[in-house]
Order: C-alpha cells, then structure tokens, then sequence
C-alpha cells in the first residue's frame, strides 16, 4: 500500500465548496435503563457532516461515542431528536425501510473487520450488492480491489489473510454501493501501527478522490489526525470541534476534557 | 466440577432442552413398547383365565403340532361318555367356538384383525360371561353379545339382528349384554353368546364341541381329576388342568408379543435412540468446540484433564438422567398412543391396565443415559485435549482429532463391517433371533459408519443441493450453501440424524413395492379366472358357498382354495414352504395358469395320489417330481403323495397341492379361504354382471367379498399399505427427533455466529434475508440426510429382496415416492429451521456486532 503512487496526491486542493449536510442529527438523547439505575449516554446532540468531509469522533471512555456512531448509522435509535441521513428522517422507517436505507446509502467498516469466513475477498467486498439484488459494476471493482491493493487476493479467504488485508476488504466493502456515507468504529483499533497508516490513508483517498464523506471513532490520536476536523464529545455531550488538527493539539484537548 | 457443569446446563437452557428431548422420546418409545406390550400381555393372562375359571379339567383335541390356518378339530359327543365313566366327576359341559359375526341392518360387523367369534353358552361354574343388561340366551335364536359390540352398533335388547355361519346367516334376538369376566378390554374382538344345540345347527357340528369342561367333587384335586381323565381317553384327546390351560395359553400369547411384537417395537425405539445419539453427539462436539476457551482456563488454572473429562461426562450424565426419567413417564403417554396406533390400523388388541414394571424402568434408564454417555464420550474426550495456551489466545484454534489420517480408514470399515454383518443376518443360517440380531447390528454399525464418513460428502452435496437455491436467490443461497459446507462433520451428523429416519422409510417404501408389484404379478399373470372370492377378516369363508356359486348360469368353473399348515416327512414345518392347499381338479386348470417347471401336468386328473409341488417346496425338502412323500397335517392325521409336477409361485400359491377331497379327508379345516371363477364370456359388461350375479347369490354370505382381478389387486395393496403406514408412523417417532437435532444444531451455529449475523444486517442485509440463509442451510442439511438415506433405503431394501429372491420378492423402486420423500426432508428441514431463523433475525444489531470484543 505504501508504494501506491496515488497516496501522495494532496487532499486539500480538491476541497469541495460547502456542500448540503450528508448526515444531520439534532437533540439526540440516548438513556439506558430507569429509575437509579438510568445512564444518560448523549445528553442533547446536534451535529452535521457535510458531503466529502473526513470527520473523527473522539471521547474519553464513556464518552458516548460509539453510542452516537451507532445512532447516527441507523443500528441504534435514540431516545429523544432525530437523525437524517442523506435527505431521509430515520426515525420515520421502520425496521426494513432502515435496512434498505443503510443497504444504498451506509457503509461500515468495524474495528474486527467482520468480514464472512466462508466468502472470499472479492465475495465479501461485493456482498452488499448482492444482498441488494445487484451486480457489482466490473470497472469499478477492479478499481476499488487494485486500489485497496488486493488484485493477487481476491480469491483469498479471510482465513488466508492478514489483519490489515482483512480490513482492507472491510473498506472496499464499505465504499462498493457508494455509499452516502461511511462509518468506522475504531477502524484502526485491531491493527498494528504500519498497517494502520495503510488503511488511514485508504479512507483518505476515499474522501479526497472520490468525494466520500467519512465518520469515524476512534482513540487514536494520530488516526484522528488524518481526518479533516476532529469533533470531541464528553459525558455525552459535544465539547469542542478541532478544523485539521495535529497530534499534538489533539492530545491537549484531550487532557483538557479529562481534567 | 460437577456443580460447573451443572451451572454451565442452566445457563445454556434451551440447548440443553433441546439435547435431552432426543433422549427423552427415544426413552419414552422403549418405555412405551413394554408398557404397551405388557398391557396386551396381560389381557390374555386375564382372558385366558376368565375362560378357565370354574374350570378344572380341559379336554381339547391334540393338536399334532401347531397349525396356524385351520381351527383345531372338534370333538366328538362319545367324548362325554368316556368322561361320565370317571369317578370324582361333579359336572361336564360341552363348549362350542365357531368364526360368525353379527350383521346388522344388513351390514356385516367384523374388524379386519381381531376375531370375531360365536361362542356357545355353558352353564356355571365354567361360565365366563357377565350381564351387564339382560341375560345370557335361554331359548332358540337367543343370544347376548359383547358390551363393546353392543354400545359400538348401539344394540337394544330385544333387536333383531342377524349371525353369520356355516349355513348362512342366521335371524336371532340380542337378549344380554355381557361383559367376559372382569377383563377391561378384549380389543376389536366382537363376541357372540348362543345356546350349543343353536350353533351346532347353524354350523354342522352336529354332537360336536371345540372344548369339554369338566368340575371335579371338592375333595378331588384337577390334577388327580386329570389324570384320571388321561387313563381313560384316547391318545388323540389333550387332557390339561384349567390352570395349566390358561397357563399354557397366555405362554404361547406371551411367547408371539416377545417374539416377535416387543422387538419389532424396540427395533424403532433402537432407531429412535440412534437419531437421539447424533444429536447428543453433535451438541456436545459443538459446544465444546465453543467452550475451548473456558476449558483452556479450566486447565490453566490447574484442572487436570481427568477433572475436564469429568465436567463434560457430569454433563452428559445429568442431561442423560433427566432426559431418560421424563422419557419414562412419557413412555405411559406413548403406550396409550401406540394403542390409538393399533386401533386406527385396525387391529383392535386388548390390554390391561396400565403398569410400570420393574424390567421398564430399569432397561428404559439404563438405556437413555448408556446412550447419553456414549455418544458425549468423543467430545468429553476432545475436551481434554484443549491445551491451556489456548486461553491466552485469541482466536480458539480447532482441536485436531489425534488420529485423524486413520479416522477415514476406520469409517469407511465400520461401514463395511455393518454392511457384512446385515448380510450375515440375511443369507446366512443360525436362529431368527441370531439374524436379526446381527441384521440390527449391522444396520447400526452401517449408519453409525455413514455419519462418520458423511464429511467427506457434505460439500459436493451441499454444493449440489444448493445449486437451485442459489439460482433462485444468488447472495442467500450461496451464503447458506457455504455455511452448510463449512463444519462438514457437524453438517453431516445432523445430516445423519435425518438419514436414519428417512432410510428406514425408503426402505420400507422400497420393500413394499417390490411385494406388492410381485403380489400384483403373481395375481395379473396366474389367476386367469376372473373374480376371486375371499374374506375381508382373517376368517375363512363358509363352505355352504360353494354350491351357491356354481349355481349362477354365468359361472364356468369355479373352484375352491383349502389351505392348512403341514410337516412334511415329519419334520418342523417351515412357515413359507409347508403349506396344503386343496383345490378342486376339474376346475383349477380354468382359474388358474400353471408355470410349470419340467413336463406339464393336466391337473383334471390328478387323482388322490399325486401332488403338485411349488419350486420352494421342493428345494425345501428335497423332493422332486416322481418321489413319494408323507404329510401330516395338524390333526395327526397323515397321508402319501407322489409328486406329480412341478411348478413357481412362490407369491401367491406356496407348498403343495391336492385334490380337495383328500384336503379335507386328512385336514380339520372345513372352510376355503377363496374360491376362484372363471365366467363364461370374459367381456367387461359380461364380468360385471357376473360379478353382481355371484354376489347375489352369496347373499347369506355376507363376509364373502366378490371382486374382479383388478379389485383383488388394489384390495391387497391396501392390506400392504396399511401395515406400511403403520410403519411409517412408527418411525415417525425418528423423523421428530432428527428435526429437534436440526434446529438445535442451527441454533449453535447460529451462536457462533452472531456477529456475522450482525454485520450482515449491518450492512444491510433484511431479516427475511437473515432467516432465508439459516432456512437454506437448514434445507440444504436436510437433504443431504435425504439423499443419504434414500440411498442406504434402497441399497438395503435390495439387499432384502435379494435375500428373498427364493420367496419371489421382486425389487422395484418407487420413484414418485422416493421424490416424495425428498420433499419431506425439504419439508423437515424448513420446520426444523422456523424457531432458530426468527432468533437469527431478531438478534439485535449492535449487540451482534459488539459481541466478543
């Protein structure tokens, strides 16, 4: 993946004019259980994600964090405000209205890559398609498999297959049905630093050359400096946004919220 | 340890529900079968001793061995003057039992296997009949009958109904209702009370009796009675005390059910438990697997393998006890439902009452847990093998059979080894109870060894399989084809569990039809009379029709068919070849086409001297045409015969035959079991009314059925197909089982799957996609037991046939049912997968995803 000549290509040029939110989510309150027992997990949330932006989530532990990722995705609904997604009010659908949603507009890529042992890597990457009742444009997939570096792989079975290569899969697999947007959780958190950078730098070129808009968590410092603005969250709150920080900024608001 | 298994059962409850009831219905079958078997067992203790109560001394005719066709002689009257002669004497009665059934509103009642009898009224104490509504007969044309017969026919006192007999039917008044001594049940049997002199008249005995009962003076003892009876009458006379009859009897009755009924029985049972085994077997192997992690802490933290053996056993013990106590009490709702069984088959048994002996309890625990424990050893085993690193790591690696390269060789010999032993069981000698002591064996070894070595054909059969379900939907069915394919030992055991049921259906299936395809060749190509004469019941026909039949115009020729058991040259009768049957010469050749092996006979002249001899027969005992021989029919009585020709139906016309006058010169029985026409013009109207004219004349009748050959045929197939579904429903029993086997089986691969689960519905996948993948897996699993089956069904029920190619059972294959069968697996399959699809698709999202991490 490093010997990618395409990685080099700066991502700050292309930046597109502001853009109409892809994801918008206002007033959102997540409570588990009742009574003493009650845990506020988002206390009131609004944020947007504009088309084509990289944005990090980060957060002390229980934070919220992955609660908000998990709403803001459509696999979890909130107690109280709403999420949109790509022009649709999500608490409007019901169970398979939201299945068909996260199936066109909803890609995911998770920290334990989740990828079907009994596919192969090719199988995986274009199961979404599939489940949809679709084939995979040919041009395409050969594109997203030599991008993602898996061109002498694509018969491999994720037993065959190292961590990294395995979520490579996972992130051809979450850009295959150009999707509105993608969602990670701690894409990078199973893996080792090289391959980190790898697949870091995949996500990158997925916003910079084709415009994707990406969210993710993680508690990377130096995963969320790849992004394009870091938004942190604490007690289930927003507490603050950082617009193309370094690791070393980051790490300060972190101490910050901490304190 | 045990309380760590025991806290590991509760946590996992529905799987270890799911485990035990393949236990629990295997044992309740066990149970059920002596619970049931007993019953009927002492039924006719009670029956036998409420017909000898009051009785001290029977005499019977003796028997010169036991005939199976004909009723025993009777006795003559000079029989009493014998007897009065004998000191100690208080009473004597004569005791008539004949074949009749009561007919009313002019239909014949009779069940198609319970007897129907008339029994002749004695007087006390030898009396066994109770009213329970008016009273027993006293004058001509009286008679009382049974309560069930009475309440089922809904029969007022009073009413006029009619008997069938020997003369035709009789018109008699029903004066009592009577229960027989205290027994509760006498099954189907319908019995009618008339006064002697009546039956004797209706019947031809004139001055003849089955059975004289006689009553001692109290100081004279039956046995002391006996024998003095024994010193003064002849050799040809049986002279027993009423205990020792009743005693006698029951033993023979016993002798039947143990012989033959109780291991017939337990044979499904023994399936059953087999299917149950699998899955005992597969849930362990599976759960283990998962639980590697907890056993690799068990053991880092210092267990010794000795103490993870014990977990698992203490497991399986505990499931085993449990499964097999419930399964026992089940085994008394299973008795009762065997009996609704039987009633529904139409063979109305009678039974006792209900009782748990102590021979159940003992054989149906140590069975249901033997069975628990042997089938969780392999993975108790496996379990000790878990390395304690494996605790540390984070993938849990797949424990590796320790002789895995010889595992192949060794199923593959099991196999073998069954497949020789049925064989054994099959072609080569040594008791019935050997054979088919190494026929179960073998089949069990066959099975056992076609689990194993399954794995090696999961995936081309899945791949097979999956095929259509993959063009139908692509991602679904490919991805349940996959999963199917992926653990190929577990999806053959569960496999398996299906493939013992649904062989055994095949084979039965297969087996039915290469008889009943023989029997309806036999039929098509030898009988070229066109109606044949014979009783729905297991009672012959009364002679007085005869005349009746050759008196309609239309008729041609018409002869009919004695049958009676014999010895021949004094050896045990062999229960396939030593049959007599007795036709009558000048019309035989007219209703019946020879194949003749050797010269042809004109059989019109037979004469009383010569005999024709079936193929078997003769290979049997060695003779062949032109020998003389020496047969001895049940009676004593014997005679020679020169065998004539020889000729092959082994289906329809075993033994020997002679001229009906030397039958029934040598024979007691009195009555054909058929006759069969053949009509002057053989054209359809011509038959049909040929058919309505001998019906017609045979009006008095009523249990002779009239029928074309054509009818003769389905009746037959309707006799096989009922004995085939009350097979069918007795492995039924197999089919539950392995249906548990697969959902339970889904449900922990579903387990292991959840977070595939969830990343499928992640992104994107709907739950009815969700539940189309366990579905097809389930499907696919299902068939390829289906297919396995079918193929041990059919290779056995050749391997039958083949072994009784001498009795000419051919071996036909029944492709519409076998398709069938193969939708029922489909069938099985898609059941079997409703409860574990509707939990793989609610799994919740997130939960599925986060798990493990």
């Amino acid at each position: 993946m490093a010997t990618e000549p395409l990685l080099t290509t700066t991502a700050a040029v292309t930046e597109p004019a502001p853009a109409a939110p892809v994801v918008r989510a206002s007033g959102l309150v997540k409570r588990y259980g009742t009574g003493g027992a009650q845990v506020d997990a988002l206390r009131g949330v609004d944020v947007t994600f504009a088309r084509g932006s990289f944005t990090a989530i980060m957060g002390p532990s229980g934070s919220g964090k992955s609660t908000l990722l998990h709403i803001l995705a459509g696999l979890d609904r909130p107690t109280e405000g709403w999420v949109e997604i790509d022009g649709t009010r999500l608490d409007e659908l019901d169970d398979r209205a939201l299945t068909l949603l996260r199936r066109r507009a909803v890609g995911f890529i998770f920290q334990a890559y989740n990828l079907l042992p009994v596919l192969t890597a090719e199988g995986n990457i274009t199961l979404p398609l599939r489940i949809g009742g679709r084939k995979a444009d040919p041009a395409w997939l050969a594109q997203l498999i030599d991008a993602v570096g898996l061109t002498d792989r694509r018969d491999h079975r994720p037993a065959e297959m190292s961590g990294g290569q395995q979520q490579r899969v996972a992130v051809a697999r979450a850009l295959i049905t150009r999707p509105a947007v993608v969602f990670g959780d701690e894409p990078t958190g199973n893996l080792d630093s090289v391959s980190s950078r790898e697949i870091l730098a995949l996500m990158r070129r997925a916003v910079d050359d084709l415009d994707q808009t990406i969210v993710m968590v993680t508690h990377d410092p130096s995963a969320a400096a790849v992004a394009d603005s870091v938004v942190f969250l604490a007690d289930g709150r927003l507490a603050g946004t950082l617009e193309r920080p370094g690791i070393d900024e980051i790490l300060d608001h972190l101490r910050e919220l901490a304190r | 340890m045990i309380l760590l298994a025991l806290r590991s059962m509760a946590q996992r409850k529905l799987r270890t529900a799911l485990t035990a009831v393949a236990i629990v219905l295997g044992v309740a079958m066990i149970a059920g079968t002596y619970v049931q078997t007993d019953q009927i067992s002492s039924a006719f203790e009670q029956i036998e001793q409420t017909a000898n109560e009051g009785v001290d001394v029977v005499i019977t005719r003796r028997e010169a061995f036991s005939g199976d066709f004909a009723a025993p002689e009777p006795l003559e009257y000079d029989t009493f003057r014998a007897v009065h002669r004998v000191e100690g004497i208080d009473r004597i009665a004569g005791e008539l039992w004949e074949a009749g059934s009561l007919v009313v509103d002019g239909k014949t009642i009779q069940s198609d296997f319970a007897p129907s009898a008339v029994i002749s009224d004695v007087p006390e104490p030898f009396n066994a009949f109770r009213p329970v509504r008016g009273r027993l007969p006293a004058a001509a044309r009286e008679v009382a009958v049974n309560s069930k017969l009475a309440e089922d026919e809904q029969l007022r006192l009073g009413q006029r109904v009619g008997v069938t007999t020997r003369t035709g039917i009789q018109r008699v008044r029903v004066v009592g209702v009577v229960d027989y001594g205290d027994v509760a049940s006498i099954g189907g049997a319908t019995l009618i009370v008339a006064r002697l002199q009546d039956m004797q008249g209706w019947f031809q005995r004139r001055g003849e009796v089955t059975r004289v009962l006689v009553s001692g003076v109290p100081d004279v003892s039956p046995d002391k009675l006996a024998t003095r009876l024994r010193a003064v009458l002849g050799e040809n006379l049986e002279v027993k005390t009423g205990a020792q009859t009743a005693a006698d009897d029951a033993a023979e009755i016993n002798a039947q059910i143990g012989g033959f009924l109780t291991p017939a029985l337990l044979a499904f049972a023994g399936a059953a438990l087999l299917v149950g085994a699998f899955i005992i077997f597969n849930t362990f192997s599976i759960t283990v697997a998962q639980r590697t992690r907890e056993f690799a802490l068990m053991r880092a933290l210092g267990a010794t393998r000795r103490q993870v053996l014990g977990a698992v056993t203490a497991e399986a013990l505990a499931v085993g006890v449990a499964a097999s106590i419930a399964g026992l009490f089940l085994g008394l709702a299973f008795a009762r439902g065997l009996g609704a069984l039987f009633d529904a088959a139409g063979m109305g048994i009678p039974r006792g009452a209900m009782d748990l002996a102590p021979r159940t309890i003992v054989v149906a625990l140590s069975v249901g847990i033997g069975v628990t424990l042997v089938a969780a050893i392999i993975p108790a085993v496996r379990a000790t093998r878990v390395s304690p690193v494996a605790a540390m790591r984070d993938e849990a690696p797949a424990v590796r059979p320790r002789f895995a390269r010889l595992r192949h060789t060794a199923t593959v010999l099991v196999a073998l080894a069954g497949l020789v032993l049925v064989l054994q069981g099959l072609l080569g000698g040594g008791t019935a109870t050997a054979r088919l002591g190494a026929m179960g064996a073998g089949t069990l070894l066959v099975f056992v060894g076609v689990a194993a070595s399954a794995r090696y054909v999961v995936q081309p059969l899945a791949a097979l399989v999956g095929w259509p379900l993959q063009r139908l939907h692509d991602t679904t069915g490919e991805l349940a084809r996959e999963n199917a394919s992926r653990n190929p030992g577990r999806t053959a055991v569960t496999a398996a569990a299906l493939m013992v049921g649904l062989g055994l259906v095949v084979f039965v299936a297969v087996f039915a039809q290469g008889l009943k395809d023989t029997i309806d060749g036999g039929i098509e190509d030898r009988l070229s009379g066109e109606l044949i004469v014979s009783s729905d019941a297991v009672t012959p026909l009364p002679a007085g029709a005869s005349a009746r039949i050759t008196h309609v115009p239309q008729v041609d020729a018409s002869s009919p068919q004695y049958i009676d058991r014999v010895q021949v040259d004094g050896r045990p009768a062999n229960a396939t070849t030593d049959v007599l049957n007795g036709v009558e010469p000048a019309a035989w050749p007219l209703v019946y086409d020879f194949e003749w092996l050797g010269e042809e006979v004109d059989v019109s002249t037979l004469g009383s001297a010569n005999a024709l001899i079936e193929e078997q027969f003769g290979k049997e005992h060695g003779i062949t045409v032109g020998d003389t021989f020496s047969v001895e029919t049940p009676t004593g009585r014997t005679a020679s015969f020169r065998a004539a020709g020889r000729y092959r139906d082994p289906a329809i016309l075993q033994g020997m035959i002679i001229d009906a006058h030397e039958f029934l010169a040598i024979s007691a029985a009195r009555d054909p079991f058929s006759f069969l026409i053949s009509v002057r013009d053989d054209g359809e109207t011509a038959v049909a009314e040929a058919k309505a004219d001998v019906t017609r004349a045979l009006a008095g009748f009523p249990t002779a059925e009239v029928r074309t050959g054509g009818e003769y045929r389905d009746w037959i197939a309707g006799r096989v197909d009922q004995i085939i579904y009350l097979l069918y429903a007795l492995l039924a029993m197999s089919l539950v089982i392995s249906l548990f086997g697969i959902a339970n089986s889904l449900f922990l691969s579903i387990h292991e799957r959840t977070r595939e689960i969830g990343m499928l519905r992640a992104v994107g996948a709907t739950a009815r996609q969700v539940r189309q993948i366990i579905r097809y897996e389930s499907v696919i699993t299902a068939v390829i037991g289906g297919l396995l089956g079918t193929v041990i069904g059919v290779l056995f029920a050749w391997l039958a046939t083949f072994a009784l190619e001498d009795l000419g059972v051919g071996f036909s294959v029944p492709v519409r049912q076998l398709i069938g069968l193969l939708v029922l697996a489909v069938v099985v399959g898609l059941i079997g997968a409703v409860v574990p699809a509707r939990r793989a698709s609610r799994l919740n999202v997130l939960d599925a995803i986060s798990r493990g991490e």
